[in-house]
């Protein structure tokens, strides 16, 4: 273990720049496992998230907009209880009619299908206007013991209304007759506008045809869109999916022209489909944001690893070529004191052969002062007579002179 | 360093806060907000329980944190019963360059509409038929320059006439009034008509033109001539609905009306939509005018309620009895 410790230093001291590369790539990796193994599950986990909590709001206006119908059918099966036994209906239906408004027009049907008496909010009813209903399902469902809902339709003034019937039991098992009414969604318009998504998002609600049956912008129920274009709805309404928004393709522009993400749930009494949708700058704003701070993470860190790999570049190189000085250095040393030994020596040995030869070139110096002594002593005598010479000639020219200028 | 990689860094480091910057533009340079103009709306209505209507949607504004005087202008011309002054009345508020206007009942709509043509923005509210009287071709889209909200008041005429039986089962002959160069209480007159022969009542329409005819009218009524007087919704009688409800005390006979200000007003029996709500339906369509939407792409609405009002105290005064089946039908009775 430490002899391979030992080794792995010995290894990286010989080679620091390798060991800050290996140390890079480690951190590199460390960093890139990080980003796709707990950064992008916890992106996803958000998303996640996100969705959940917008199906949570769908899951609860479902719940109430089941709840408002479930209220509503056990309201008209009980006015269906109290119809047979009494002789007084146009008056407890009129009260019925009263005491609930989300029903416009109420009908009871014999058992042959024909409406033996009917009332409404708006219209009068002479026997004349009554109908016979014996081959529509508002019949013959309820005829079977079932009841019955209708596909959402308009009324000429654009209101999506329902038509609820049931059966009228003279006594258990004993169909007498058929209670059959028309019930407005104008509560359940009220529900959903009043269901907050954050502060951009809304709900809407969607028959089984794929018509908007219910809005906080009553404008687009009144206009009757059919939104089955939209792959959300396609998928709850014709495929009877969840739809947790989530796939690129899920998204759609609403109707102001916004990107949204939504988020759909199927009814499965009714077919209808309830979705929330949110823009998607909005809906997605706090993934974004953890989002976008992960990636300027690792692009800050990747700007400083790239600062920190640089430095260490510098400094390894700088490091390396003082070394490489240091060892020039050295042996420059070496080579001078080799040098300066041979030089010491050869002045050593030039010093030693100097006395020698100074002695030599003293005794050689003496016997030239003694040779040139000798020659002085010479030459001086010799100098001496060439004076003493030159006097004599000197005297004689002269007296040689005189006897010329004499006449003769 | 070797300036060779300080500007590479440099490079990066500027990318990485551009990308920053541009990623958190909203919270750093947040959108300055915008002024919104002062809207100027021009109203027309023939004053009376319509004032109600337009108190609705001045109201539901207010709500909204537009208020009058400061960030909206309202314009209104109450030409008390006057049909003729109503074209005169929407030529003076063009003057005023309003955004729309907003009309109440189907003559001041049908009025304001022929003055102002087809440009113009109109959000018309108490509108009986605004099919029949030629405002929209559908509920879903107008294709025209007129949206609003409609009372209904012409198709629910035969109900009324019900709910008046039902209250005073003895009914067989009632007297009515209206303005026969009314389109709306014409269209209003025919479900009258229609629903009678069925319950059983006569009904002898009586054409008014101006308030002056209504007074002649109501003057010659006779004590034991009729059973009941019932209102054609009428915008000029309605808006003296006070001189009826007084001759019917002297007569001892009930009025049946189709709004609740009419109760409010003495009248015996109402069934209908309530006006000032229908004012604050019609807010959110002005509002949505206002801000440029298309007339024609915004539905018509109906009124979300009808309520049954009934006015005991003066049923009492009169010295009439209400049926006890039409008192526990009633959603407010006054006494």
């Amino acid at each position: 273990m430490f002899s391979f410790f030992n080794k792995f230093k010995d290894f990286f001291q010989k080679k620091p720049g390798e060991l800050v590369l290996a140390g890079m790539i480690l951190i590199g990796l460390a960093l890139i496992s990080f980003y796709f193994t707990l950064f992008l599950f916890s992106l996803s986990d958000i998303e996640e998230g996100v969705a959940s909590v917008h199906l949570e709001i769908a899951q609860k206006t479902k719940s109430k907009i089941e709840g408002i119908l479930d209220e509503n059918v056990k309201a008209l099966n009980d006015l269906a209880q109290i119809l047979d036994v009494s002789k007084e209906k146009k008056i407890i239906i009129d009260r019925f009619l009263k005491e609930r408004k989300a029903f416009t027009q109420i009908a009871v049907l014999d058992n042959q299908g024909w409406e033996i008496l009917k009332s409404s909010r708006a219209l009068v009813f002479a026997p004349e206007d009554l109908r016979d209903f014996f081959w529509s399902e508002t019949f013959v469902t309820p005829m079977e013991g079932e009841i019955y809902l209708s596909r959402v339709y308009f009324s000429e003034k654009s209101e999506p209304l329902l038509t609820i019937s049931l059966p009228i039991k003279s006594s258990p098992g004993q169909i007498s007759g058929v209670l059959s009414a028309e019930f407005s969604l104008q509560e359940i318009w009220n529900t959903v506008a009043e269901i907050e998504v954050g502060a951009s998002g809304q709900v809407y609600l969607v028959d089984a045809q794929g018509y908007l049956i219910a809005h906080p912008n009553i404008d687009l129920v009144l206009k009757k869109i059919n939104l089955l274009k939209r792959r959300a709805v396609e998928e709850v309404i014709i495929e009877k999916k969840i739809v947790k928004g989530l796939g690129k393709e899920e998204e759609y522009f609403n109707e102001k022209g916004e990107k949204v993400y939504a988020v759909g749930l199927p009814f499965e009494e009714t077919g209808w489909g309830v979705f929330i949708e949110e823009p998607i700058k909005d809906a997605w704003v706090t993934y974004r944001r953890i989002r976008n701070l992960g990636l300027i993470s690792i692009l800050a860190t990747i700007t400083l690893f790239l600062i920190l790999f640089f430095n260490i570049r510098t400094l390894i190189k700088t490091s390396q070529g003082l070394k490489k000085s240091k060892v020039a250095l050295e042996e420059s040393k070496v080579t001078l004191e080799i040098k300066v030994e041979a030089r010491t020596r050869e002045l050593k040995e030039l010093a030693e052969g100097l006395d020698e030869k100074v002695k030599e070139k003293t005794k050689e110096l003496q016997e030239r002062i003694g040779e040139l002594e000798k020659f002085q002593k010479l030459t001086v005598g010799r100098e001496l007579k060439m004076v003493t010479l030159k006097e004599e000639i000197e005297k004689l020219k002269k007296e040689l002179e005189k006897s010329k200028g004499r006449p003769n | 360093m070797d300036k060779k990689i300080v500007i590479p860094i440099i490079i990066l480091v500027l990318v990485g806060l551009g990308i920053f910057s541009w990623l958190y533009r909203g919270a750093l340079f947040p959108e300055k907000l915008k002024e919104e103009k002062a809207y100027k709306v021009a109203v027309v209505l023939l004053g009376g329980a319509y004032q109600e209507a337009v108190d609705g949607m001045v109201d539901e504004f207010e709500n909204l944190g537009y208020i009058g005087g400061e960030n909206i202008f309202y314009y209104i011309k109450d030409t008390q019963g006057d049909q003729g002054a109503i074209i005169p009345a929407t030529q003076e508020l063009l003057q005023e360059n309003p955004d729309l206007f907003y009309t109440v009942s189907t003559p001041v709509t049908t009025r304001v509409w022929k003055a102002v043509g087809t440009e113009m923005p109109i959000v018309f509210n108490i509108v009986g038929d605004p099919i029949g009287a030629g405002f929209a071709k559908s509920f879903s889209s107008s294709g025209t320059n007129l949206t609003g909200c409609s009372n209904l008041s012409a198709g629910l005429s035969g109900k009324r006439l019900e709910i008046f039986k039902e209250a005073f089962p003895l009914l067989k002959k009632v007297v009515t009034f209206y303005d026969p160069t009314n389109e709306f209480s014409q269209l209003s007159i025919v479900n009258t008509r229609e629903a009678a022969p069925k319950l059983g009542i006569e009904v002898a329409e009586v054409h008014v033109a101006t308030i002056d005819d209504l007074n002649k009218a109501l003057a010659a009524l006779k004590l034991g001539q009729y059973d009941g007087i019932y209102l054609t919704p009428d915008a000029m009688v309605i808006s003296k609905v006070e001189l009826v409800v007084e001759r019917a005390k002297e007569l001892g006979l009930p009025v049946m009306g189709h709004e609740e200000s009419l109760a409010e007003k003495g009248v015996t029996i109402t069934y209908g939509a309530n006006f000032y709500k229908l004012g604050v339906q019609a807010a959110p369509i002005v509002y949505k005018v206002l801000k440029g939407e298309k007339p024609q792409n915004i539905p018509i609405q109906g009124p979300r309620e009808l309520d049954t009002v009934i006015n005991l105290r003066v049923a009492r005064e009169s010295g009439l009895t209400i049926s006890p089946q039409i008192l526990g039908k009633a959603d407010r009775v006054i006494e």
